[in-house]
């Protein structure tokens, strides 16, 4: 089966190489060959999200479920998910309001500093999943705004 | 004062380990003090004793100087060091312990009280005939603040009274941003000190943050060792440092010196700290705040006066007398000062938690790394993100520079975002090779400090090494409960 793999914000979908192997060595790196050449490498994984360190620059790469692809997509966008951990400090906006572009819809607390999540375009607030005190964790979805008609 | 025998050390990471490794050399015991997230920690395998602390919160065990101090008691310590952050700035704690009869390495607690109101120690610097830029204070009265706020001019900066950090700060760039700005910036204070107190500020152009460290012997005798750049700053805070400043012309150095030492000494100022300043394009100088207590940044004075100075720390909190002149403060070199954060560098600065997975400190010439966290530990929420520090010596700048880069390249951090190859774009960077950079570099190059773009052969490589790395996707099309997120047999 094919995998895919989202490396940037790109996602890229490949049939399973046969001729590449990943040779750890004792104290940390791997040698990665493939195509006939080869590669020291760092790489560590935990779950879905891949690390691997080659040249001085470390790269993350999530490896996505082909099976959940359907369905994420064009809802993820309106709603606005928590980018660290964190505790919410106060909530600006109620389920239904009309919100315009940049307008506070939340602040939030992760690591002693304080974020304003705003709306990222016009529009109807859906849901507001959190509300102040509660704490969350990173991708926890905020505030949602009602899907764009058309 | 006295002899001193066993050191507590109340802070935790990088700097716990720090002050041991100096206890150590100076057959000083020591106790470490833990909250059980830490009880895995290097700074708690590294101390001749570990205490474990409890607290509401991980920090909160941290903060809570009455647990601290009973445990100064219990295990005998005759003095307590307490690094930076935390406790470090508390004059009660710093009062309490002396009452205890345990020495306080660190200024009078008169001095962290003057020195920890932003507002009371400008006008004490004022009253003293040194330079503060132009500002006001937020009283009762709004509308008067708003006033006198929109005289200094725009754009300004809003600070918190007892802050520190860039916690409660926020610029304002113009009028009608003014309320909104005031609000954010009391709540964070709030939050963040207790104290929702501002105070508006001049926004200097082209800033540049230059801060002296002093050495003083509480009775009016205070030397310099020299001065430091921290003008590559993100959010407020610093990321790198340099010592010395580059590009500073002979008379002006020598009158921040002056500045900082005539300060020191109208304070009487005792132990090791930093006085802050802002220079400007024009070459005028003012007084930003003092920091009574060591700083993160001051391994790049260590490494080119080639004194320890925990180790004069402790040789001021035994004897009250500073152990060199003036004249025997000798600079050699340069050295630069990267600070490893757990954070998203290209989001924002963001900061990132998560396992570190693998993790491998540099190694080479002229280089020197203060680490506080080791492969498998949790980069958790709980505690300031930064990881390490990486500074590297040269004989001058451009060599100090290029051991950085080499040093950054080595250094792998795997499990969490962190911000290594940011501050490799940056020590890169022709703008920052050239000095004289301010306070405003990160985002005027933001766009040349942006990841390049991934090629196709690397983009091959990495497909190649991520279908390596597991037989597949782990999570279950639907979300899956934390326990099946964290075991499986693809983990090692």
């Amino acid at each position: 089966m094919n995998r895919i793999f989202e490396i940037g914000g790109e996602r890229h979908e490949i049939s399973p190489y046969g001729n590449s192997e990943l040779l750890p060595m004792d104290d940390g790196p791997s040698w990665l060959l493939h195509g006939g050449s080869s590669h020291r490498i760092w790489m560590a994984r935990d779950g879905d999200r891949i690390f691997v360190r080659m040249n001085g620059r470390t790269y993350e790469i999530e490896e996505i479920d082909p099976r959940s692809t359907a369905k994420d997509g064009a809802a993820a966008d309106d709603t606005a998910k928590a980018p660290m951990p964190g505790t919410v400090i106060s909530v600006e906006v109620k389920a239904g309001q009309t919100v315009r572009d940049g307008e506070v819809l939340m602040t939030i607390e992760s690591m002693k500093l304080q974020t304003q999540i705003t709306a990222w375009r016009d529009g109807e607030v859906e849901a507001v999943h959190l509300a102040p005190g509660d704490e969350f964790d990173r991708g926890a979805p905020l505030v949602g705004l009602k899907g764009e008609e058309g | 004062m006295g002899k001193i025998t066993k050191v507590l050390i109340a802070n935790r990471g990088e700097i716990a380990l720090r002050i041991i490794r100096t206890l150590d050399g100076l057959n000083i015991a020591s106790v470490a003090v833990y909250h059980a997230l830490d009880a895995d920690a290097p700074h708690v395998a590294a101390a001749g004793e570990a205490v474990e602390i409890i607290g509401d919160t991980p920090v909160g065990a941290y903060l809570d100087s009455t647990q601290i101090l009973r445990i100064a008691w219990e295990t005998g310590a005759d003095a307590i060091h307490p690094g930076y952050g935390f406790l470090s700035e508390n004059a009660e704690f710093a009062e309490a312990a002396e009452a205890a009869g345990v020495t306080f390495i660190g200024p009078k607690a008169e001095t962290i009280r003057l020195m920890g109101d932003k507002i009371a120690s400008r006008e004490f610097v004022e009253q003293n005939g040194y330079p503060i830029a132009p500002s006001v204070t937020l009283g009762d009265d709004k509308e008067a603040f708003k006033q006198a706020a929109k005289k200094i001019g725009f754009p300004l900066l809003l600070k918190a009274s007892a802050g520190g950090g860039g916690k409660g700060m926020q610029i304002v760039e113009a009028a009608k941003d003014l309320d909104g700005k005031i609000a954010l910036a009391a709540s964070e204070a709030e939050r963040a000190f207790g104290d929702g107190t501002l105070y508006a500020e001049k926004l200097i152009e082209r800033p540049r943050h230059i801060e002296v460290q002093v050495l003083g012997d509480g009775k009016g005798g205070v030397i310099h060792l020299g001065e430091r750049e921290c003008s590559i700053q993100r959010r407020f805070q610093k990321v790198i440092e340099e010592a010395s400043a580059p590009g500073l012309e002979d008379g002006l150095r020598k009158r921040i010196h002056e500045t900082a030492v005539g300060i020191a000494k109208a304070a009487k100022y005792r132990n090791a700290g930093t006085v802050e300043f802002i220079l400007g394009a024009d070459g005028e100088f003012y007084f930003l705040e003092m920091n009574t207590r060591l700083q993160v940044e001051h391994p790049v004075t260590e490494e080119i006066t080639g004194l320890d100075l925990v180790a004069e720390q402790i040789v001021l909190a035994e004897t009250g007398k500073l152990a060199h002149k003036q004249k025997d403060i000798a600079f050699r070199g340069h050295a630069i000062e990267a600070r490893l954060y757990a954070e998203d560098a290209d989001n924002g600065f963001l900061p990132a938690t998560g396992p570190l997975l693998a993790f491998k400190a540099p190694e080479g010439e002229g280089l020197r790394f203060d680490g506080g966290v080791e492969e498998g530990q949790e980069v958790s929420s709980a505690f300031d993100p930064m990881l390490a520090k990486l500074t590297a010596f040269g004989d001058d700048r451009s060599q100090a520079i290029e051991r950085l880069i080499e040093a950054l390249k080595q250094t792998v951090c795997l499990g969490v975002a962190t911000n290594v190859d940011f501050l490799s774009r940056v020590a890169a960077h022709p703008a920052f090779r050239a000095g004289g950079y301010d306070t405003g570099f990160i985002a005027a190059h933001a766009d040349e400090l942006q990841p390049e773009p991934i090629g196709e052969d690397v983009l091959e490589i990495l497909l190649t090494a991520a279908q390596l790395s597991g037989k597949g996707p782990i999570a279950p099309p639907l979300a899956a409960p934390e326990p099946y997120a964290s075991i499986g047999e693809w983990r090692n």
